[in-house]
Order: structure tokens, then sequence, then C-alpha cells
């Protein structure tokens, strides 16, 4: 090694969902290798799903991931539904996107509160950040909390609901139930803004990557449970598409497979990606906010997806606050229709981005093939690219300021290593 | 009941399906079923907070990862001694375990007057959902000096759990 080589590692990620390291080698402010690896085991739930019954694919694929369960039972539903034809009702899709939301919220509140928000104060965690900003910390456990209570309400609990099938719910909460969670959720709304304030006073770090931005688009909305699939190069594709547009490689170093477009280019989904190509689908006043917090649509700082992330927490308290208060239990409480083969698709943003499934079904419902592709996959290779960019921007930090300021780097995107670790392929030669 | 006016509960934290990680919940189960103010805790450990800061006493039961044979019961009333530290709790990178939320409660003033976390060294934390038989056996005999003493959530824990060393 010679003197100015320097090599950046950590072992054993922390505030990230699984387990995964880094190691990115500089040579005099290049970096000529990085690698951003996971070695959480392969979970092969594709292949499990052979031969089960579509039925069960929403409540398997949960289990993929404790933080973001919604997301799979979501797309693994909407797949199934459009492999078989059937037609969601409104106030079953509305359901859907008010359970979402309970999601969205949880999920988003602990990484901005509790796993990111101390990177930007440098302190080494929430334990920290709560003496030295108690009410930042309460007011996350509060919203976490009311997120948690609208998963519960709706879904049975809070983690892996059990109340969700293919077709809608197997029970509607009563409106009373429902209607209950407005305060908390209003609450919860006054809360986020005066954290997203908070953060934006945080001091982030000058970095500018030039994104392909990939997330969903409704004609109307910010983009949840619906929407079609586009990106900031202008792609504009039906969820039928999407596996004629993005694929996955296997890569040596590690047991995710890395998304990226068919003609190899990698890309970026999630807060930051959502926020840019559909901040025109924010309330203006929302959009203000975002602005004033230093937010602005086009922005390609990687750092300040930690504020997209707030302003859609904001977005998601005051649309669930609107659908509770709107909500009539749907009767019948989930729709079913005879049973036929067919191959369907289903997408979803989860919090960390697109997540999508295809199914083929068989004549009486068995599933032949599953495909499931989650966010991380598919940011796993910008996630290198990102950590490439902040090495060579920031290389003059001593090695441990260098190394804080890459794990915050891949905190950025709230990776859920679990979910991504899903196949790994495996070639056996005999002689 | 002395311990329902003292608001008291046993909090057994854990994974079900993942053998030894499941001895908390394995021991408030038998609590519950032999009358004592007992839950299951499972998945993030902020959501212990809500459920032990209304109350004066809790006993927190949670599975270690070595430091001692299968089925050692280790006892732990000051969170800031370097064995508490040194315990290794078992659960997950991206949540909260049992160390964090305690952490995480004194830092807010959310602990109760009276919290006991009882480790149980366990040997397997692979799937399922048998407990490994040292780990069951000291479960066993936890949940009979817990269940069979007066007055374990009140006045008479320190002596309770004196008794378990």
């Amino acid at each position: 090694m010679t003197d100015s080589t320097r090599i950046i590692q950590v072992e054993a990620l922390a505030r990230v969902e699984g387990e995964g390291r880094f190691k990115v080698k500089l040579e005099g402010g290049k970096v000529v290798r990085s690698e951003f690896s996971i070695f959480e085991p392969p979970r092969y739930f594709e292949a499990l799903l052979r031969g089960r019954s579509f039925r069960d694919a929403p409540d398997v694929t949960s289990r993929i991931c404790g933080i973001c369960p919604i997301a799979y039972i979501m797309g693994a539903s909407q797949a199934m539904e459009d492999a078989l034809g059937w037609s969601i009702p409104q106030p079953i899709a509305d359901l859907r996107r008010l359970i979402y939301c309970g999601e969205w919220i949880q999920s988003h509140v602990l990484h901005t509160h509790m796993l990111h928000a101390p990177d930007f104060l440098g302190l080494p965690d929430s334990i920290e950040l709560a003496r030295s900003n108690r009410s930042l910390v309460e007011n996350g456990l509060a919203a976490k909390k009311t997120g948690n209570r609208l998963m519960e309400v709706i879904g049975g609990r809070s983690v892996h609901p059990v109340n969700t099938r293919v077709g809608g719910f197997y029970s509607a909460p009563s409106a009373q139930a429902v209607q209950a969670l407005v305060p908390d959720l209003e609450q919860g709304e006054a809360h986020s803004i005066a954290a997203l304030d908070a953060f934006s006073e945080f001091d982030f770090p000058d970095l500018e990557v030039d994104y392909l931005f990939v997330a969903m688009r409704h004609e109307t909305d910010y983009p949840i449970t619906e929407g079609r699939i586009v990106s900031s190069a202008g792609l504009d594709i039906d969820v039928t598409e999407y596996p004629a547009h993005f694929e996955e490689r296997q890569v040596p170093h590690s047991n995710a497979l890395q998304g990226a477009t068919v003609d190899g280019q990698p890309y970026l989904v999630g807060p930051l990606a959502r926020f840019n190509l559909n901040a025109d689908r924010l309330p203006a006043d929302l959009l203000a906010l975002a602005e004033k917090a230093g937010l602005a649509p086009g922005c390609r700082n990687p750092f300040k997806s930690l504020l997209a992330r707030q302003v859609e927490t904001i977005y998601a308290f005051r649309e669930a606050a609107r659908l509770a208060r709107a909500y009539v239990p749907p009767e019948p409480s989930f729709v079913e229709a005879p049973l036929c083969a067919g191959t369907g698709h289903g997408i979803t943003e989860a919090p960390r981005g697109i997540c999508y499934h295809r199914y083929e079904l068989a004549e009486d419902g068995p599933i032949v093939s599953a495909t499931i592709v989650p966010p991380t996959s598919q940011n796993q290779r910008q996630i290198e690219l990102d950590l490439v960019s902040t090495v060579e921007r920031f290389h003059e930090l001593d090695d441990d300021d260098l190394q804080w300021r890459c794990e915050q780097a891949i905190r950025n995107y709230d990776p859920c290593i679990s979910c991504a670790t899903h196949f790994l392929k495996m070639d056996v030669e005999r002689s | 009941m002395s311990n329902a006016a003292d608001n008291g509960i046993v909090i057994g934290v854990g994974h079900v399906a993942r053998q030894d990680d499941g001895v908390g919940p394995y021991v408030a189960q038998r609590l519950h079923g032999r009358g004592l103010p007992a839950v299951v805790h499972e998945g993030d450990g902020t959501g212990l907070l809500d459920l032990w800061d209304t109350r004066r006493t809790a006993i927190a039961i949670d599975a270690v990862a070595g430091g001692a044979g299968p089925g050692t019961i280790h006892l732990f009333t000051d969170f800031e001694n370097p064995d508490f530290a040194r315990a290794a709790f078992v659960h997950s990178t991206h949540r909260l375990g049992l160390p964090e939320a305690i952490a995480l409660g004194r830092s807010l003033g959310r602990l109760p007057e009276r919290l006991v976390v009882v480790g149980i060294t366990g040997t397997s934390f692979g799937f399922g959902r048998a407990l490994s038989p040292p780990v069951e056996a000291a479960a066993n005999r936890l949940v009979e000096r817990l269940a069979s003493a007066e007055d374990v959530l009140g006045a008479n824990l320190a002596a309770v759990l004196r008794s378990l060393d």
C-alpha cells in the first residue's frame, strides 16, 4: 500500500436493517474500488412461493420485511388481482391507501428521527439525541405510535398485519374506530411540520449526484398504491412493462441482486425520486414548506433525502386524516371472482421506493413463478456510486470522519438489506 | 390484588420463532396463564417505553447470547453497570433492542420506578419454536419462582429476585 492509498471499511453497518458492509479503496483522492456488500443470507422467497396458492402470496411475502410488510401485501395482492382480472372498488382502494399511510409514517419516522438525524448532529445514536433534543425524539415516538395504531386498527396488528387479503380485507374496521384516529393524525402532522423545521437547520453535506430517478406517478395524487412508472429521463410506462425496462443482476460481492435499466444504467428509487417526479402532486402549502426547508424540485443532494422523507411524513399524516374522516366501511370488505390462469403485475411505492411483483398462476390458483423486486435491490448499485461520489468529494476528511460520512451516505437510503437479499444464483458444475 | 394495585407488569421480549430468543415470551405466556399481568413484546423496542412508562414496576425478560452456560439467569437492575452493556441481548440491527430502549427511557425520563431485566443465556437462535433443554429448564424455574411468590411485582420483588441468584 502506498502512502496515498487509503481503505475505508466498515465490517457491520449499524442503524440499517440486515447485515451489510462496505469497502472503498482510495488512491490519491480517486476511488479505485467500492463495494457495498450484502452478506445477509439469501432467503428464497420467490422459490418457496412456487406451488402455493395465490392467496398465500401477500402473507408470505409480507414476512420479507418487518418494517414495510404492507408494501409486500399490497404489491402481491394487486398482482394476483391483475392475474385474475378482479376489479377493486374505490372504498377498498381507499382503505388500502389509508393503511399504507400508516406504514409510511412508521417507517419514515423511525428512520428520520431515530436512525438518520443523529448522523447530522454528530451524535452516535438516538439515545444521545434524546438527551440533547428531547422534544424531537418524544414527538418522533408519538408519531410512530400513531402510525402503529393506524396499522393495528385496519390491519389487526402493527407488524405483519393479518386482516388483509387478495381482493380487500377480511373485515372492515368500524367507522368509529377509524375516525377516532383523526385527532392523533392531526397532531402527528403538526409535530412533523415542527420536525421538518428542525431538520432544515441541519448542515447538509454539499454533494450533487446525477441520478436517474424512477418512481410511480398518478393522475391526481402523490403516488402510494397506484400509478404508472415514470423516470427523470422521460420514461412513462404501465406496470406490465416493468420487466421490459428494468432487470436485476448478480455481482460476486453481494447476496442481493442489483437493479439496473436493461441498458445497464443504475437508477434511484425512494423519497427523493418520488418528490422530484411528483412535486406537483403535493398540496401547494406542503410544497412551499419543503422549499422553505431547503428541498426544491430538482434536488440531487442525496443527504436531503431526509427532508424528502419528512415532507412525505407530513403528507402521509394529512392524507391519512383525510381518508379517515371520509371513511365508510366498505361493504362487502373484499371482492372475489372465479379463478383462471394468468400473469399479473403489481407495484406500489414502499417507503424506500417502488416494489414490483409479478406472478404467473396456473388454472386453479397455484403460483407457477414469482418475481419480487424490492426497492433496496434497485438502489444497491446507486448506493455504491454514491459512496464513490462521497469519498471523492470529501476525501480530505480524516479516516474517521470520512467513514462517518460514508455511513451517513448509505443511511440516506434507509437500506433494507433483509428485503434486498432474496435470491442467490447457484451454478453447479459436474464432471 | 396487590399486583394490580401496584400496576406492575412482566414483559417477555423476543421472537417466538427463533428458538431460545423466544424464552421471554415463553415465560410471559406462562405467567399470564398463572394470573400475573404479563405480556409478550415482539418487534421494535420503542414500544417498550409505552408498555412500562406508566408502571411503577416492570420485569423485562429477554434472551442473551453467551456470557455463561445455556440457561444461566442474569439479573440487572443497574443499567449503568458495564456488565449490562456487555450482555449481548439478541435483537435486530435496525430496531431498538431492550438495552437501547432502557437507555432511551433513561434519556427521556420514561423508566418505571423499579425496572428489573432478567437475561437468560440461550444457545440456539435458529428457526424453530422449541427452546433448548437448559433454557427451557431455566424458564420453568423462573416461572415457578415468580408465580408462587406473594406480591412479586410489589414490595417483595427484591427478595424474590435474590432467591433466583
